[in-house]
């Protein structure tokens, strides 16, 4: 049986089959592997015979089509002059936008950890916040390396606040906007902390 | 239209066979969504078309790359292919059409690196271009070359004859069958068996 297959497969190549028998066969092939290698290797024979054979490897153009139609990345061969410019991009806006998701998840926090201690409070437990208090970065450092410790609640709000107060008038910061116009000002202990620096920007690579 | 660009631009004598019922039994699955029947074409194609692609573009590697394009655009154009000209026809021109617009793309005058393989000094110019690879990459495709080379040697004369007729001039069943003087059927039989024996040759070197 394999054989009288192989032999149509031979002579499909050869252009020799009825339309009837090519629909047939070309139906086979989805679900027969073999008669599918089969056509693959008499092909790669004509080409040997007639001296087209691709270097270095016979098959890399059909793989990297393969590739292509399948999505796969490795279709995607980048030019040899092209820089990488979507690597480059993102380090450029990754830096900003981790700092600004930082200052809103922290505001975020400090919004439901004041919410839960004015709750405790009324019914006269205690809360321990989330997040209370951000230590400033090591000057001598280049990263921003900032570490969360936990603060009481009052030295929280106080915390916000009074950093709220200053972004309010350096208008530095996203959180600070946010938390500065939600509470009335209580006097307490002040924590001052530095902003994130600026983010750096870079030329732009083509 | 210059007698040389005639010769460049339409396809060479050994395509010529059959009614084009298998390209178009492919092409109809194609159509229909079948990734793996366009495979198949790409197969039956992908050599001819680079080597017709570094007829206009002489780097090997960006000639795979216009290759790529050139059978991306055919497989994206499939719905629109009507059957009206030959499946290889119109691959043949999506693939010209792509290595010309590759060229003006990139600067470059398309008729600029056209070789006339007529001529002979041309012809061994171009053959030599293939050769630019590292000892390393030689490997497979010299196996298998050397490996079909010397199975053909050994092959009984009839069916030899067989295969070369068909396979290097060409010829249909019928042409193959009057040249041998024997039934059409005998010819089917002896390029089958054949392209078996080589088969078994190089079947190692695939695996």
């Amino acid at each position: 049986m394999s054989e009288q297959i192989h032999d149509q497969v031979s002579a499909f190549i050869d252009d020799e089959l009825s339309a009837e028998e090519c629909a047939f066969l070309v139906r086979r092939f989805e679900r027969d592997p073999e008669s599918r290698n089969k056509l693959v290797r008499y092909s790669l024979i004509g080409s040997a015979l007639r001296g087209e054979l691709l270097q270095p490897d016979p098959d890399m153009l059909r793989r990297r089509i393969q590739d292509a139609l399948n999505g796969s990345p490795s279709a995607i061969k980048p030019a040899a002059s092209a820089p990488q410019p979507r690597a480059a991009a993102n380090a450029r806006w990754a830096s900003p936008a981790v700092g600004l998701g930082l200052a809103a998840s922290v505001a975020v926090a400090a919004l439901f950890t004041l919410k839960a201690m004015n709750e405790t409070d009324a019914v006269g437990g205690s809360a321990t916040p989330v997040l209370s208090t951000i230590v400033p970065a090591d000057s001598s450092s280049s990263q921003d390396t900032r570490v969360v410790t936990p603060l009481p609640p009052i030295r929280l709000t106080n915390y916000l606040l009074h950093h709220g107060e200053y972004a309010r008038m350096s208008r530095t910061s996203v959180h600070s906007n946010v938390v500065g116009s939600m509470e009335p000002p209580v006097v307490m202990d002040a924590v001052m902390v530095d902003d994130a620096p600026p983010p750096q920007t870079e030329p732009e690579v083509r | 239209m210059r007698s040389t660009e005639r010769r460049l631009t339409e396809p060479g004598e050994a395509q010529k066979s059959g009614s084009g019922a298998s390209d178009l039994a492919l092409i109809k699955r194609v159509q229909q969504g079948d990734k793996s029947a366009f495979d198949l074409l790409v197969v039956k194609y992908q050599h001819k078309i680079l080597k017709l692609i570094m007829r206009y573009v002489r780097d090997p590697s960006e000639a795979m790359d216009v290759a790529q394009e050139a059978f991306l655009k055919a497989y994206r154009a499939a719905p629109s292919f009507r059957g009206e000209s030959a499946f290889y026809t119109w691959l043949y021109r999506i693939a010209i059409n792509t290595a010309k617009n590759y060229l003006v793309a990139a600067g470059r005058r398309p008729t600029q690196f056209e070789v006339d393989l007529q001529d002979p000094e041309q012809y061994e110019s171009f053959a030599k271009l293939r050769d630019l690879d590292t000892p390393e990459g030689l490997a497979l495709s010299d196996e298998i070359r050397d490996a079909v080379n010397g199975a053909i040697a050994d092959l009984p004369d009839d069916l030899r004859t067989a295969i070369l007729l068909r396979e290097i001039e060409g010829m249909s069943y019928e042409e193959i069958a009057q040249t041998m003087e024997c039934p059409v059927g005998t010819v089917r039989s002896r390029i089958f068996r054949a392209r078996e024996a080589i088969d078994k040759r190089i079947g190692a070197l695939l695996q």
